[in-house]
């Protein structure tokens, strides 16, 4: 499955990406995005994947991640977050419509819950970006809001 | 080189380092600047550190240079030796530190106010991350989610949001999101059939169906049970003519075997046995092209989008449907009831 590898060496990718040259904030969703990913394979390994009924394995994988994420949102000095949080509450969100509406044919629940990890991985790497740029011009940036002492 | 080093000191680093010079220990600058003294002495400690200075003097000396001439020279002045401090100074800099002051260290803190100035002050941050990591066993977690007490670059944050803000933002992009996404979706399967009907509808009778609002779940439905019954009728072909190329080797075999045993001449029946060893052949060549048949099936599958998707950070490995054919009739009947 060239598919599989693509998305592994991209998360790979963003994810160094990440630790090499991101704040705290790019550091630690990097971590979660990846330790996602290997949880997501190990639950398919164990023979889920087949998306007959509502993955519990991977949703769970994919509820504690919207709970990071959702975290960093509220505490990183960074705009990023919250896109990220929201597109991935649109793929667990592909769970919960499946639970509700066994109908749901296989492929769509399927596409629903794997597109949006694409453009997380993208926005976790242009946020790594624009924090290194920031580093490079003005020699510091905050990595959570409330490290600014004139903040309420 | 320097002058771009200080261009990086923030306006508060270079209000303090200011006073400084005017000889006002961290404390009086705290209550001019209204901020706590543990806050001065971090913007202070950072400036040292940005402008690779020896002590906060050094640095603040290096700022009014800068700022008076505008031009800016390697430091001529003599740095002062980090063994000359006095000891009873690094133990009034620790209390200083403790952003948390016990009643017991008022009296330190009252010694050390009664100094008229702060003659010698040594940087002591660059000692300060590497003891984190060592001292602490979440040092290095602290570090990588960048709650080093103390440490951490400060200035103006640029997301000023509360969190309550920040939720309403979040669930306005999901909802953002939402709407696009089934716009876009909507607008692929609405062009889509319409391309189709410009096309012609000759290709196919489904056309007029799947324009319909949710014709494409129609057409998938569709897709899915047409390609269940070629499956059926395929897996049954497949199966008879393993069947038929097994029984006619094997009779080519007992021919064979029951010549000898009725001790027959080795001439007896040899047209008959040529022609039952052909159809034997032509039904192994027969087997083969079925099992060339059986990818080519697998291939029209994924053709007309029944190949398998899988799920969370698209690590799907082996999809039941690509790679074999399997009879999906009696799991349908699971998922429908």
């Amino acid at each position: 499955m060239d598919r599989v590898w693509i998305f592994n060496a991209l998360q790979l990718a963003a994810t160094g990406y990440a630790f090499w040259r991101g704040g705290a904030p790019e550091r630690l969703t990097g971590l979660a995005l990846l330790l996602a990913a290997l949880a997501t394979r190990m639950f398919h390994q164990l023979g889920a994947g087949e998306f007959v009924d509502v993955e519990i394995g991977i949703m769970t994988v994919d509820i504690v991640l919207l709970g990071v994420m959702i975290a960093i949102t509220l505490h990183a000095d960074r705009f990023w977050p919250a896109w990220v949080t929201a597109l991935h509450a649109l793929g667990t969100g592909a769970h919960l419509a499946r639970a509700i509406n066994p109908d749901v044919i296989r492929l769509a629940y399927a596409v629903l819950s794997v597109m949006w990890s694409y453009p997380i991985v993208l926005l976790l790497a242009v946020g790594t970006m624009r924090h290194a740029r920031r580093v490079r011009s003005r020699g510091w940036d905050l990595d959570w809001s409330r490290q600014d002492p004139t903040l309420p | 080189m320097s002058a771009s080093r200080i261009d990086l000191l923030t306006e508060a680093q270079r209000a303090c380092l200011r006073l400084v010079l005017t000889h006002h220990n961290s404390k009086e600058i705290a209550a001019l600047l209204g901020v706590s003294p543990s806050a001065i002495d971090k913007r202070i400690e950072r400036a040292v550190q940005v402008l690779g200075a020896g002590s906060r003097f050094e640095a603040a000396r290096l700022l009014q240079r800068h700022e008076t001439a505008g031009d800016f020279d390697v430091p001529a002045e003599p740095r002062v030796m980090p063994s000359a401090t006095p000891a009873p100074r690094a133990a009034n800099d620790r209390t200083e530190d403790g952003t948390s002051p016990t009643p017991s260290s008022d009296l330190l803190v009252a010694t050390y106010d009664r100094l008229p100035s702060e003659p010698i002050d040594v940087a002591r941050a660059p000692s300060h991350p590497p003891q984190v990591g060592q001292d602490d066993p979440w040092g290095l977690v602290r570090r990588f989610m960048g709650m080093t007490p103390g440490g951490g670059p400060e200035g103006a944050a640029r997301n000023r949001l509360s969190k309550g803000d920040r939720l309403i933002r979040l669930v306005g992009l999901m909802a953002l999101l939402a709407i696009t996404t089934v716009a876009l979706v909507t607008m692929t399967m609405t062009m889509t059939s319409l391309f189709r009907q410009v096309r012609g509808s000759a290709a196919s009778p489904r056309v007029e169906h799947s324009s319909r609002w949710g014709g494409k779940f129609d057409m998938l439905k569709e897709r899915r049970q047409a390609t269940d019954r070629v499956t059926a009728d395929f897996l049954k072909a497949e199966a008879a003519v393993d069947q038929a190329a097994s029984l006619a080797a094997s009779c080519v075999a007992t021919l064979l075997q029951q010549r000898a045993a009725a001790k027959l001449p080795v001439a007896t029946g040899i047209a008959a046995l040529q022609l039952v060893a052909d159809a034997s052949s032509d039904l192994i060549k027969a087997r083969q092209r079925f099992v060339d048949a059986h990818q080519a099936l697998v291939a029209v599958r994924s053709e007309i989008g029944l190949g398998a998707f899988y799920a969370y950070g698209d690590e799907g490995e082996c999809p039941p449907n690509e790679g074999a054919l399997r009879d999906d009739a009696r799991l349908h009947l699971v998922v429908a009831a």
